[in-house]
């Protein structure tokens, strides 16, 4: 049963690692990039990145990253630190090294012990959500109402 | 009709016995044409100038990758297809286009199969293969959006069509370059070796160490340089076993 296990886990990590295999970009530890970074496809960052980053596809921020931007992506995978706000269409992950200093909006999150998260956390493309916007935003307009009418 | 072109380096006398087997071969597969050798007082662009007035079918570089880059550079406002015939060390373009050696490279011109690619485009200066510099003091501004500064030690490579067995994903008809930005990092024990890769169309490199960029292994140019790229600009005739 543990070797099946073993064999499993094996290749989940495989899964999870082939959407960065055909990374179209690569931002090494050794490189400071600083402006709007707008990559097409998978981007792998592990160096220094200031100003803007966004791409159509997946994003993974390496342990050695510092990243001062505001970043748009598909999915993400956090290890490093990131200091700026966050959209994520699809699903975000931070690892129990991942920093993040800023607001974040994704449709699901994944975040490990140990990780550092200072800012708002929006989940994105849930119905709920946007019933009770729909539902909160008549009931403030009436109580506003009835106060004019009391003032009145 | 096709047009040899000899490079200088061909004049030396331990080149004789293999310049004269290409002609005797060439002649063998009917493939004879106007043999061209440069020389002291008749410059290779000159030659390509002239020549290429006769309207000729192909141009054939017989020489390294030097040769080839100038023969593609004298003729750039022509679209002339390009073969080569590979002789000397510093051949890695042949390699990639499959062409090994002098004896195969004319069995290659026979068949003519003929392939376009993308062509680097610095400072109106073309490259086939790739661009080079170190990367100490190196600034590169890519498409006006961003700049990238490697800080490290190493080498900055702008990559049209690859010559080296790593990086096969390069594809040379894509419109698009490569480049990679390799740092080697001294640690107090060991080194290790960081890459990095970016795609793109543009770029505008400076130097402020004043290094040269080193273009096809075999011409220098003075930086700073703006680098782009033409799509399937050259014609080249090309082996079975290219590397793209």
């Amino acid at each position: 049963m543990l070797i099946v296990r073993c064999l499993k886990s094996m290749f989940k990590k495989e899964e999870t690692n082939t959407n960065f295999k055909e990374a179209e970009t690569i931002i090494g530890p050794s490189v400071k990039v600083e402006g709007d970074f707008a990559g097409q496809g998978n981007l792998i960052i592990d160096g220094v990145v200031k100003g803007s980053v966004s791409t159509d596809g997946n994003l993974k921020v390496g342990e050695q990253a510092k990243i001062t931007a505001s970043v748009k992506a598909d999915n993400a995978f956090v290890s490093g630190e990131i200091k700026g706000n966050m959209i994520i269409k699809g699903d975000l992950e931070l690892t129990n090294t991942a920093k993040v200093w800023g607001d974040i909006e994704a449709k699901s999150i994944c975040v490990a012990r140990g990780a550092v998260l200072n800012g708002k956390f929006t989940m994105t493309g849930t119905k709920g959500d946007e019933e009770t916007k729909e539902t909160k935003q008549p009931e403030e307009v009436k109580i506003i109402e009835e106060d004019a009418e009391k003032i009145s | 009709m096709h047009i040899y072109i000899y490079d200088y380096f061909l004049n030396q006398k331990k080149y004789d016995k293999i310049v004269a087997k290409i002609e005797t071969r060439i002649t063998d597969l009917g493939l004879q044409g106007k043999n061209c050798h440069v020389g002291p007082l008749k410059s290779l662009k000159s030659i390509v100038t002239e020549e290429l007035k006769n309207n000729p079918t192909t141009i054939i570089a017989i020489g390294d990758n030097k040769t080839l880059n100038e023969v593609v550079n004298a003729a750039k406002d022509s679209n002339i297809i390009i073969g080569i015939i590979p002789i000397g060390n510093n051949n890695s373009i042949a390699d990639t286009l499959g062409i090994t050696d002098e004896d195969q490279a004319c069995n290659v011109l026979s068949a003519r199969l003929i392939e376009r690619i993308d062509i680097g485009v610095i400072n109106n200066n073309y490259f086939i293969a790739n661009a080079k510099i170190a990367t100490q003091g190196t600034v590169m501004e890519i498409n006006g959006k961003y700049t990238i500064e490697p800080t490290g030690d190493g080498e900055v490579e702008i990559i049209n069509l690859n010559t080296s067995t790593q990086n096969s994903k390069i594809n040379p008809n894509d419109g698009l370059f490569e480049i990679f930005i390799n740092v080697n990092q001294k640690k107090l024990m060991s080194s290790t070796n960081e890459q990095s890769f970016i795609q793109t169309n543009r770029v505008i490199i400076n130097n402020l160490k004043h290094n040269q960029f080193l273009i096809d292994n075999a011409v220098e140019i003075p930086t700073p340089v703006e680098i782009g790229v033409i799509k399937n600009k050259l014609s080249v005739i090309v082996g079975k076993e290219r590397g793209f």
